[in-house]
């Protein structure tokens, strides 16, 4: 809304905008796949054993109940399927100004963040991530936590050096707005400490 | 400043404690309002109760609520300090919070109609992160309020003329000749205020509050009817068949109508908006006098709305959006920056708000896919029954007269939601449009946009569309059923847009 953005008009041809459609994603680490197949099956594969279990217990009469284990094999199954498709189709990318995320099985979703709008970054791993090696990078930008972005399924050590990539990338993008629109003082973070 | 104490805890003024009363009396009926409305639980609790308990009951609330109120007044503090304001508040838990002026997005000035004869205003702060308003000063004295709201203008980078600055009140801006003030943007008559209520969605709110009213407290109407001696009239009515049944249907609707225009008419009353270089101003308000005054660099976009009703006689009202930490709108008006009666004519005031955001002559339809799509599977869904029904149970044929017909009603609104949709691209400013007999344009620069978006689902990857959705600091917009290379070429003009912008951050 400055004055100064808000007029400069220059065309720009279209055909000579940099098109994110052409840039060759890298997919996820291969340890993605065994904690997707994990955690998306594990719930469903405990339920089964559990209805498998519980109708043989002596206090329990159940009987005639032997299928009650086949539903949640379904889903597992059928989580496991989803799981491995969704694996191959995840990918991401960094270019020079944003970061791009390709992710989803029947809703395929391609998004991209400029690193301009990204407010921090996080890198965060859960036990079982650790256990495989594996990291997110979650980067939070304005708008709600519908517009935050977590980047699944990277190896520790590319997602740390994409953590630091983009807090180097932030704070260059931070520094030419300061220098450019002479530092205007409200845009370092929504939390005051007193 | 001379007037601003720096450095020195205030308090607020003893009346404000009547502000904390009702302010809290009415917030306590809000957050409880769905948990009595869910299971009219509450109202079946009151039939078991006489009026003496009830009246007690209320009593008691009331006297916890004052007890609240005194407490809360009494540990409220709040200082200026140079570039921040810092507030102390909290009845259980203290809390301390200090706001840089340069954060501040709005400032609020309003006037309950019992704050006027002591000269006093709630100020209000909100920020572009917090969900609500973030401080919120009741019973300051209206020169403070004043006072800061220039000096936080000052500090949040803003030249403000103090003889320009629009002082708030009723007298000087209505005395002032509309084409004789440049400054002035918008001031719409009582009729077009009394026409927005007509017009905006608020008439279905209060629809479903009278609705539910009657729903729960029917038998109570009932008696009270009984009592004014007025159902004798009501079954003189009703006797007279369809035609006495719709009259008080038409009246009804009427009344309801004639309702929300004087609600809009009371919450607007006196609107001015005014141009005051990097802000603009808006008053307005009869019972409680409200004065928004808008950072135009906080400004992220805007919405311009034009219901089914608006259509018929011409009237928009328009809707100025700032970074919100929301998810979703629930009501699009609620607390926002609200311009209301605006005619065919007044819709340069775009403009003036946001320079560069000119409303496109035209705008590019999506895919008539759309249209295809819905059609085929809402009419497989409705015919395949039918048919079926009408094979098993012939002699039910002429009800099964009925899903069809409603059908080729729920088509054509598929027809009418592809016609409204639409987006264009002017100067930099997206415009996107949707609608089914109304029509909403929402407006933004590509440059805020952070983060693009493109959804295929396995029909889109067939038909060579996607879904572009655009994150930008105010919420989500979507543009479904687009050609593919549109899409992508908007998200990469969007992508290029942001991170050429040198401004912008939120």
């Amino acid at each position: 809304m400055e004055e100064g953005n808000r007029f400069s008009n220059e065309q720009v041809e279209a055909s000579a905008l940099p098109e994110f459609q052409r840039v060759e994603l890298v997919p996820v680490a291969d340890a993605y796949l065994p904690w997707a197949l994990i955690t998306q099956t594990a719930f469903w594969l405990l339920l089964a054993v559990a209805a498998l279990v519980i109708p043989k217990l002596p206090f329990v009469p159940l009987d005639g109940f032997w299928w009650l284990p086949l539903p949640p094999v379904v889903v597992a199954v059928v989580s496991a399927v989803y799981a491995r498709l969704d694996a191959r189709y995840r990918a991401w990318a960094l270019r020079e100004h944003d970061l791009i995320y390709r992710y989803g099985v029947a809703w395929r979703k391609t998004v991209i963040v400029p690193f301009a709008r990204i407010q921090h970054v996080e890198a965060l791993h859960g036990p079982l991530e650790r256990y495989l090696g594996l990291m997110r990078v979650k980067c939070f930008t304005a708008g709600g936590m519908t517009a935050d972005l977590t980047v699944k399924g990277l190896d520790r050590a590319a997602a740390r050096r994409v953590r630091q990539y983009l807090l180097e990338q932030i704070a260059e993008s931070a520094a030419r707005e300061d220098e450019s629109s002479g530092a205007e003082a409200d845009r370092a973070s929504v939390h005051e400490p007193d | 400043m001379s007037r601003i104490d720096v450095n020195t805890w205030q308090r607020l003024a003893p009346m404000a404690l009547l502000f904390l009363v009702i302010n809290g009396g009415a917030k306590f009926v809000r957050d409880n309002l769905y948990a009595f409305a869910g299971a009219g639980a509450g109202f079946a609790f009151l039939d078991r109760l006489g009026l003496r308990e009830f009246v007690l009951g209320g009593l008691v609330l009331l006297l916890g609520g004052v007890l609240f109120a005194i407490i809360y007044h009494r540990r409220f503090r709040f200082r200026i300090e140079g570039d921040a304001i810092r507030v102390r508040r909290g009845l259980i838990e203290n809390k301390d919070l200090r706001i840089r002026f340069a954060r501040v997005q709005n400032v609020g000035l309003s006037q309950p109609i019992y704050f006027r004869p002591f000269g006093l205003v709630r100020f209000t702060l909100e920020t572009p992160g917090a969900e609500s308003t973030e401080v919120s000063l009741p019973g300051v004295s209206r020169e403070l309020a004043l006072a800061l709201r220039d000096h936080i203008a000052r500090h949040g980078g803003a030249d403000v003329d103090p003889a320009d600055s629009g002082e708030p009140t009723a007298d000087s801006h209505e005395a002032a000749e509309p084409r004789a003030d440049p400054a002035l943007m918008h001031r719409p008559g009582s009729l077009r205020l009394f026409a927005h209520g007509l017009v905006s969605n608020q008439v279905w709110l209060i629809a479903g509050i009278a609705a539910w009213a009657a729903g729960t407290l029917w038998e109570r109407i009932e008696r009270w009817i009984e009592s004014i001696g007025v159902s004798a009239l009501f079954q003189r009515v009703l006797e007279a068949g369809w035609i006495g049944a719709a009259s008080l249907v038409l009246g009804l609707v009427m009344l309801l109508f004639g309702l929300s225009g004087v609600l809009a008419l009371i919450r607007f009353h006196g609107f001015v908006l005014r141009d005051l270089g990097d802000r603009v101003l808006a008053v307005g308000g009869l019972l409680d006098k409200r004065e928004q005054n808008i950072r135009r660099q906080k400004l992220t976009g805007l919405t311009l709305y034009q219901t089914a009703l608006g259509r018929l006689i011409g009237q928009w009202y328009l809707v100025g959006k700032q970074a919100s930490s929301k998810e979703f709108e629930v009501d699009p008006t609620a607390r926002h920056f609200l311009v209301p009666g605006l005619r065919r004519d007044d819709l340069d005031i775009v403009d003036r708000l946001m320079p560069g955001f000119s409303i496109p002559g035209t705008f590019r339809p999506i895919s008539p896919r759309f249209r295809s799509l819905f059609w085929a599977r809402i009419s497989a869904a409705v015919v395949a029954p039918v048919v079926v029904l009408w094979w098993f149970a012939p002699q039910a044929s002429p009800f099964l007269l009925i899903p069809p017909a409603i059908l080729l009603a729920v088509l054509y609104l598929v027809h009418r939601s592809w016609r409204c949709w639409g987006w264009q691209v002017v100067d930099g400013v997206c415009w996107i449009q949707q609608g089914v007999f109304g029509l909403r344009r929402d407006a933004f620069e590509l440059s805020m946009v952070q983060q693009a978006v493109v959804v295929r689902t396995p029909f889109f990857r067939r038909h060579g569309l996607a879904t572009l959705r655009l994150v930008l600091p105010q919420g989500q917009v979507s543009i479904p059923f687009l050609p593919l290379e549109d899409a992508n070429a908007l998200a990469n003009r969007a992508i290029y847009a942001a991170e050429t912008s040198l401004g912008h951050r939120v």
